[in-house]
């Protein structure tokens, strides 16, 4: 399944590029990047022609419509993922997709039993991949590990990353302290979901989140906060995607945050 | 990329090499009014040429002999024999003002800093990564320097006069000394002034470079025209004429070349490269760089990326994309707006760009585009 959503976000790439008498840009692995992570939010056990199509939407809708790598105003992965979502709702569902398994999909489970239903898991299993859910976003340890060697490697940088964590675990956890038994922990909500891949792989995507140390920053903490607000008050159990394109939204605010240049007196700078 | 590729200190050489004397000098002299023809005999410190720019020195013969050729970049001497010597000038007995700064620019020094303030910062960090030669003058020519630091001090009469380095082990006569952690970018003029001021925009102090120092410490001492420059080149530090061809400072130093090379004048970072091996080096030069072809992915004519690096290494704390990107389009005023005047020209912003953006020449291209007859300056490092 994520093969055929990088074959075709790799084709259409290819096609865009012809189409516009481009040089061919595949060679930078971008598209075959962006319909891979796309991949990793569809559920397990999705159509192949729902991964072909969101494929093709990534590159085409998220990207190239704009102008290609750096110009998408939005994540492009998680624009695959909406359109999908909105299109087809029944094929996204995690939890219906995969309603022959013996164990539930934590969101779910959260969103319409309650916390009380919470029983049924242990969040260090959840924390290692052993859940229900989208088929490459629920391996929360195993994206940390890949994120953690990125930002080692200085691919990553860790402004975004870290701050969109953090933005989860105080919303989550405010939630949580004033009343435990109608709010899920915070360590349940970063161990579940796409936060994780959220976190690593689509809120810092270069085009659509901001420049500079504080507007990434703020950038992070903005979309993490979403994540727990749709997850608490919305009608979606896991609004991380979306959380996301609402924060890339906020970015060309956030760009206007610019420091005083240097040497120019604070009176002067507009 | 590892960080200690910006590390200002580096092991010395065991002292300065004199570079022999070459049969032709190429003086650049590009921006200038000729004051001698093609044909004429020129004695070693005779004017040749002035700038239209009243405190840029004047360029001056450093050698005698016959003009050999003449356009509108280089004027070419063969060396003969010396005939009258041109009179020496004893600066110490100019008073400090309009006419000692008169005796430093007819002995070709620019002397648009050389005014009265209270503090005078000496800049002793080697100005680039790989650049060795503000510790090298420091450690062996500390007589000429301080020479030239007792003029400066004189036309200067500051209160307080402080010298930066990299390490505390040097010392500069009247000077304290304070210690800048020798990193890339903080050897730039506006870095090291803050360093030493608290204040990015300090008032009534200047800075100059050691190199600077040792110019005029030379030509107070010869009481002739400067001549010569001191430069480092793959580790060692020489001293050459002004307008000894590259090529054969090169071949003196052993330093092979090969077709596709890029040979950078003033130091890798802040540079610029020239396309002529027979280029006669400037006397603003402070080191002459051999980048092999492929030691750098070739910058290409490709979009921004927005990912954020440039700004995040900007010494300036500007924003090199939003600025690129007007620059690129002819947007020169939206750049202007965005600091451009902040800009220090480091070079970062080029050497981090991922997508391989000519971020510095965009940079260029809008202030030379602002400011069209700031560029002909022959500008040294700092100051």
């Amino acid at each position: 399944m994520a093969g055929m959503a990088c074959a075709s976000a790799v084709a259409c790439e290819a096609l865009v590029c012809r189409i516009r008498r481009q040089p061919l840009s595949i060679e930078n692995w971008n598209a075959f990047y962006i319909g891979l992570i796309f991949a990793m939010l569809l559920p397990a056990g999705a159509p192949w022609w729902l991964a072909i199509a969101g494929g093709a939407v990534t590159v085409l809708l998220g990207q190239a419509l704009f102008g290609g790598l750096g110009s998408n105003p939005f994540s492009a992965p998680a624009l695959g993922w909406a359109v999908c979502l909105v299109c087809w709702p029944q094929f996204m569902d995690v939890d219906m997709a995969l309603a022959s398994l013996p164990i539930n999909e934590p969101l779910t489970q959260l969103k319409y039993f309650g916390v009380g239903s919470l029983w049924q898991f242990d969040t260090m299993q959840l924390f290692l991949g052993n859940q229900v859910g989208a088929a490459g976003a629920s391996q929360a340890a195993a994206l940390v590990l890949g994120g953690v060697w990125l930002m080692s490697r200085g691919v990553l940088r860790p402004f975004i990353p870290l701050a969109f964590l953090v933005g989860v675990a105080v919303t989550a956890g405010i939630h949580w302290s004033i009343d435990p038994t109608q709010y899920a922990s915070p360590w349940f909500h970063l161990s579940t979901g796409s936060v994780m891949l959220c976190a690593f792989f689509l809120a810092p995507e270069s085009g659509p989140s901001p420049c500079g140390r504080l507007p990434m920053i703020l950038f992070g903490l903005l979309a993490g906060a979403m994540v727990a607000v749709i997850r608490i008050y919305g009608v979606y159990p896991d609004g991380a995607p979306f959380a996301v394109l609402l924060a890339n939204l906020l970015t060309p605010l956030l760009d206007r945050i610019r420091p005083r240049p240097f040497g120019v007196l604070r009176r002067n700078h507009a | 990329m590892k960080s200690n590729v910006f590390s200002l200190r580096a092991e010395l050489a065991d002292s300065i090499v004199d570079v022999p004397v070459s049969n032709s000098l190429h003086v650049f002299i590009g921006g200038y009014e000729m004051l001698v023809k093609k044909g004429a005999k020129v004695q070693r410190g005779q004017a040749l040429a002035v700038h239209p720019r009243p405190d840029v020195g004047l360029a001056n013969a450093p050698v005698s002999g016959k003009v050999s050729s003449l356009d509108f970049a280089y004027l070419s001497i063969k060396a003969g024999k010396d005939g009258d010597p041109v009179e020496p000038i004893d600066l110490e007995s100019l008073a400090p003002g309009e006419e000692l700064n008169q005796g430093l620019h007819d002995l070709g020094i620019s002397v648009g800093r050389i005014r009265e303030a209270e503090t005078l910062v000496i800049n002793g960090l080697n100005p680039q990564p790989s650049v060795t030669i503000a510790e090298q003058l420091l450690r062996d020519e500390a007589e000429t320097i301080s020479l030239g630091l007792s003029l400066v001090r004189k036309a200067i009469n500051p209160k307080r006069c402080v010298l930066a380095a990299g390490t505390g082990s040097y010392r500069l006569e009247g000077c304290t000394t304070q210690v800048v952690k020798p990193v890339y970018p903080n050897s730039l003029p506006p870095m090291v002034l803050k360093a030493v001021t608290g204040k990015e925009v300090p008032e009534s102090t200047v800075g100059f470079s050691v190199h600077k120092l040792w110019q005029i410490g030379h030509v107070l001492r010869t009481g002739r025209a400067i001549d010569e420059t001191v430069f480092t080149l793959n580790g060692g530090n020489y001293r050459a004429r002004i307008g000894t061809p590259l090529v054969d400072i090169l071949d003196f130093a052993n330093v092979e070349i090969h077709p596709g090379d890029r040979l950078v004048l003033s130091g890798p970072m802040t540079g610029y490269s020239v396309f002529n091996v027979e280029h006669g080096i400037e006397k603003n030069v402070f080191s002459v760089n051999v980048v092999p072809k492929n030691a750098y992915p070739p910058m290409e004519d490709r979009p921004c990326i927005n990912c954020g690096e440039c700004v995040l290494h900007c010494p300036a704390r500007l924003q090199p994309n939003l600025i690129a990107r007007y620059a690129e389009y002819g947007m020169f005023e939206r750049a202007r707006e965005c600091g451009l005047d902040a800009c220090m020209e480091c070079g970062l912003c080029s050497y981090w760009c991922p997508a391989l953006r000519p971020m510095q020449h965009y940079i260029g291209f809008a202030k030379q585009q602002l400011h069209p007859q700031s560029g002909n300056a022959p500008t040294g490092w700092m100051h």
